[in-house]
């Protein structure tokens, strides 16, 4: 499917489409890569943990490097409790990325020791590298950016609506009121 | 945003194998309670009777019985008013306007297009969780009440004891 981002104000039989065939190729790369992904950062998460823990037997208990470990592991607690509990965005997935990369030197380099020595993570970030994730994901971006062809909701509609228990009632009037005499 | 369906149950209908594996795995992620995933309206007819699951997501183009027919079938089932009320997200890639008005009036709650990434499903369910409309019950329509805003009428007011409100 091209990239026709520019005729998003064409009527919605004006615009390109993917086929089934090439819609379910799409969902096949972005799901395999969601799924993975979360796997990934799991076994993170875990490294991450452990890399922590490790980081403070080695430091005298009072010091400040032991304070911000402590700081790190009570957050690795909340978020692998979240990760059991919840499902996470893909977005949220590469937060927490974000966050392992932000590790202090001393929780790192046991962080890393630990990554290193992961073979079946070693496996799975190749796996994770070698998907054709940024195609698959730039189609789906295109055809959800375009405003819902049944409801005319737009993708920012739906983020917000899902973030939210309000819901507007629609007014119905079930009988006509007698006109005003002119 | 994390987000978790763990109170309910959500029965999946896809004939293509593995997008159906695969989009029921994503389900459980969403710590879904319970998944049923099938591939045909006929087989998820009987399933949706047994277990009456809190959502249905179905892909339009079935053997058999399509999407539409599914959605007709639930929402006009006499013998289980109390569930036909479900809401129902029908998924496929674009289709004419006039597919559309059809999906719409045979009592669909929410469309979703092919391709759609894990992000883009978990906020649909989420949307149609939390924003549920008033279910209408009329000869000509079963369903989920077409019109999603309201606009509020700025003329002037016309009617008869107007003045007093």
């Amino acid at each position: 499917m091209k990239d026709n981002t520019s005729n998003q104000n064409l009527p919605h039989d004006q615009m390109e489409w993917p086929d089934k065939n090439e819609a379910h190729n799409v969902i096949r790369v972005v799901f395999e890569h969601y799924q993975l992904h979360t796997k990934v950062v799991g076994k993170k998460l875990n490294h991450a943990q452990t890399a922590t823990r490790k980081s403070i037997e080695n430091v005298d208990a009072e010091s400040a490097e032991s304070h911000i470990a402590t700081l790190y592991d009570t957050s690795w607690g909340k978020i692998i409790a979240l990760f059991n509990e919840c499902g996470l965005t893909q977005e949220e997935l590469f937060d927490i990325e974000k966050i392992l990369d932000t590790l202090p030197a001393n929780i790192r380099v046991h962080f890393e020791r630990l990554i290193e020595l992961d073979q079946t993570l070693q496996t799975m970030m190749a796996a994770l590298e070698k998907m054709n994730y940024e195609e698959a994901i730039k189609v789906v971006n295109t055809v959800q950016s375009r405003e819902n062809p049944m409801s005319g909701l737009s993708q920012k509609h739906y983020e917000e609506g899902a973030n939210t228990s309000q819901h507007k009632k629609v007014k119905a009037y079930s009988f006509i009121p007698p006109r005003k005499s002119e | 945003m994390a987000f978790s369906f763990k109170d309910l149950s959500i029965l999946l209908v896809d004939d293509d194998v593995s997008v159906r594996e695969m989009t029921s795995a994503i389900l459980k992620s969403f710590k879904f309670k319970n998944v049923d995933a099938v591939e045909s309206a006929e087989e998820a007819l009987i399933l949706f009777n047994e277990k009456k699951h809190d959502l249905i997501m179905t892909d339009w183009e079935l053997p058999g019985m399509d999407g539409i027919d599914l959605i007709k079938a639930i929402r006009t089932d006499e013998a289980s008013q109390s569930v036909r009320e479900v809401p129902i997200i029908l998924a496929s890639g674009y289709t004419n306007g006039e597919m559309i008005k059809a999906a719409r009036d045979a009592g669909t709650t929410e469309f979703i297009i092919k391709p759609f990434s894990a992000d883009d499903l978990a906020k649909r369910i989420a949307y149609v969780l939390n924003n549920k409309r008033p279910f209408i019950k009329k000869d000509a329509y079963i369903g989920p009440d077409r019109r999603r805003i309201h606009k509020e009428f700025e003329g002037q007011d016309r009617r008869e004891g107007d003045d007093e409100r």
